[in-house]
């Protein structure tokens, strides 16, 4: 028996590592090891405000942190019986996709295209393309400012509270994010058509399960109250727990997902697969060229599907800011009760991202929060297994077996430090 | 530390001192349009395996290539201000510990301010 190890798995967020248990030429085990420690999140807030717990659970993640704040949000507002007006909910809607233009930008631009290039390193890959490299910083950048400017900070912006926002974006800022796009699109597309085009290999191919929400008005989106399910099942997100079914496993510090005991995918390849035909504009364009049904089979078009869903969102940014200048800022509605449970869930850049909470006498009691690089895991851990078994089948060496495995771990876009908690502490 | 660095020393000159909060990628883009700019120096905590406290000069391929969380990998960076005829240097400073904890260590704020005095000097020059 031996062991090929990727100690330290470069080019994600937070700390993960990857053990692969070899018995002559088959793989025995592979162990997808989540370093980063519990975190203690669903634990911290417990006892505090509501308004408290919005500020705190945004910093499990710097990069998926409004994702986290909007999350929570809702399941906040459904706690408290509190219901937004439809200025509040489309500017939360617009937030949510300068995260996802920042997020998939940087990994598709630097952190998975030196994989699908070939190239060792990012480094490696300025060499012929720089420009690449310079339009994936300059699609990060707007990002960060429709997130700045509607949150109040790049990261961590308090800015999006229960009820609504402490200050509404002006006209003139939200028409500034509008002017930039005509810019921006040029740049995306030609993301896609350097991904679009790729060939993967047909050894990592394998069915799977497919995850993401329901957004309303049969539009494609980034939030929802129902769960949608590849095989044709729709959930209430209430009943997210039929859905994720964790549990603990020994050799890492992130619970596990399965449904129907199978492990299970969410993410941009995830909504492509099963609400890609809601897309609208370039995008459904370049998804009518390049979607084919191996994107149900192989996780490496999730690269592709997140530059898809970049475009997308450059292309709802300029809808959304045309109806948020025609109305009016409404003031925060204030709670119903101080007493309620609620389940807020939205589509983070990763995936699927479910908040759920009780709130009894106006403090934090229960808090379950389940990442969407959490229910990734069991999926990663199988493909890296079938990328394994294939490439010992072909007889290559341990380093490019490694390389191989850090390519389909990398095409998730995991969220480490997300994913990192562990045990319910119950206070008697 | 290099927080610290540019909000001790941003007065001096606030239209060539940046920190990562401004925004890193616009302010490389920035740099990279800027006709006026030849040395980019980006400082910042570097685990060398040297003594705490120690500081070093980088070029870019001195810089690991890895990547920390989910960032853009500072060799990207400044390779990238290389390959726009910058030239990009790290000047690291050892630090006793990568944790976080309550401020700098009495050495690593020794260095710092060895390291600010010493752009002071320049500045003046």
């Amino acid at each position: 028996m031996r062991e090929i190890k990727v100690e330290h798995l470069a080019r994600v967020e937070g700390h993960g590592a990857i053990t692969v248990e070899i018995d002559g030429k088959k793989v025995k085990k592979v162990n997808l090891e989540v370093l980063e420690g519990p975190r203690l999140f669903e634990t911290i807030t417990l006892g505090k405000l509501p308004a408290e717990n919005l500020s705190i659970v945004p910093r499990i993640c710097a990069i998926c942190t409004l994702s986290h704040k909007y999350a929570s949000i809702r399941g906040l507002e459904r706690c408290l019986d509190i219901k937004v007006p439809e200025k509040t909910y489309l500017l939360r809607e617009l937030m949510l996709h300068g995260e996802a233009v920042e997020s998939h930008a940087l990994h598709v631009g630097l952190l998975a295209l030196p994989d699908l290039l070939g190239y060792p390193n990012a480094i490696a890959m300025t060499d012929k393309y720089a420009d690449a490299v310079i339009k994936a910083l300059t699609l990060k950048k707007y990002g960060n400012l429709v997130m700045e400017t509607i949150s109040g900070r790049a990261t961590h912006g308090e800015n999006p509270i229960i009820g609504g926002f402490g200050r509404f974006p002006t006209n003139e800022e939200l028409l500034g994010l509008k002017d930039q796009v005509a810019a921006l699109i040029p740049m995306s597309e030609a993301l896609i058509n350097i991904v679009g085009p790729m060939k993967f290999p047909e050894w990592l191919d394998h069915e799977t399960q497919f995850v993401c929400l329901n957004p309303p008005k049969k539009e494609y989106g980034l939030a929802g109250d129902s769960i949608l399910v590849s095989d044709g099942t729709e959930l209430d997100v209430e009943d997210y727990k039929k859905l994720t079914n964790e549990k603990v496993v020994a050799h890492s510090y992130a619970k596990r997902s399965r449904y129907k005991g199978e492990p299970y995918t969410v993410g941009s390849v995830a909504r492509v697969n099963i609400i890609g035909n809601r897309l609208t504009g370039k995008a459904k364009s370049y998804y009518d060229k390049y979607y084919n049904k191996r994107w149900k089979l192989n996780p490496l078009y999730n690269n592709v599907a997140q530059s898809v869903e970049l475009l997308y969102a450059l292309e709802r940014i300029p809808v959304l800011v045309d109806k948020l200048v025609s109305m009016k800022d409404p003031a925060v509605v204030k709670p119903g009760r101080d007493t309620g449970k609620g389940t807020g869930a939205v589509e983070a850049p990763r995936g699927t991202l479910f908040h759920s909470y009780e709130v009894k006498g106006g403090r934090m009691s229960k808090v379950d929060i389940i990442t969407p690089t959490a229910q990734n895991l069991e999926d990663i851990e199988r493909y890296l297994g079938i990328a394994a078994q294939a490439m010992l089948d072909k007889g290559e060496k341990d380093d490019a077996i490694r390389l191989q495995l850090e390519i389909v771990a990398r095409a998730y876009d995991p969220c480490v430090s997300c994913s990192a908690h562990l045990v319910d502490i119950v206070r008697k | 530390m290099g927080l610290r660095f540019v909000e001790d020393l941003r007065h001096l000159n606030p239209n060539n001192f940046f920190s990562e909060e401004q925004g890193l990628e616009g302010i490389i883009l920035d740099i990279i349009k800027r006709e006026d700019v030849g040395n980019v120096i980006f400082v910042d905590a570097s685990e060398m395996g040297a003594d705490p406290g120690d500081i070093a000069l980088m070029r870019t391929e001195d810089v690991e290539k890895s990547v920390s969380t989910h960032k853009i990998p500072l060799a990207v960076l400044m390779e990238l201000l290389r390959k726009e005829k910058k030239e990009p240097l790290l000047l690291g400073i050892q630090p006793k510990s990568m944790k976080f904890e309550d401020g700098l260590s009495d050495i690593a704020e020794a260095a710092l301010k060895k390291i600010e005095n010493a752009v002071k000097t320049s500045l003046k020059q």
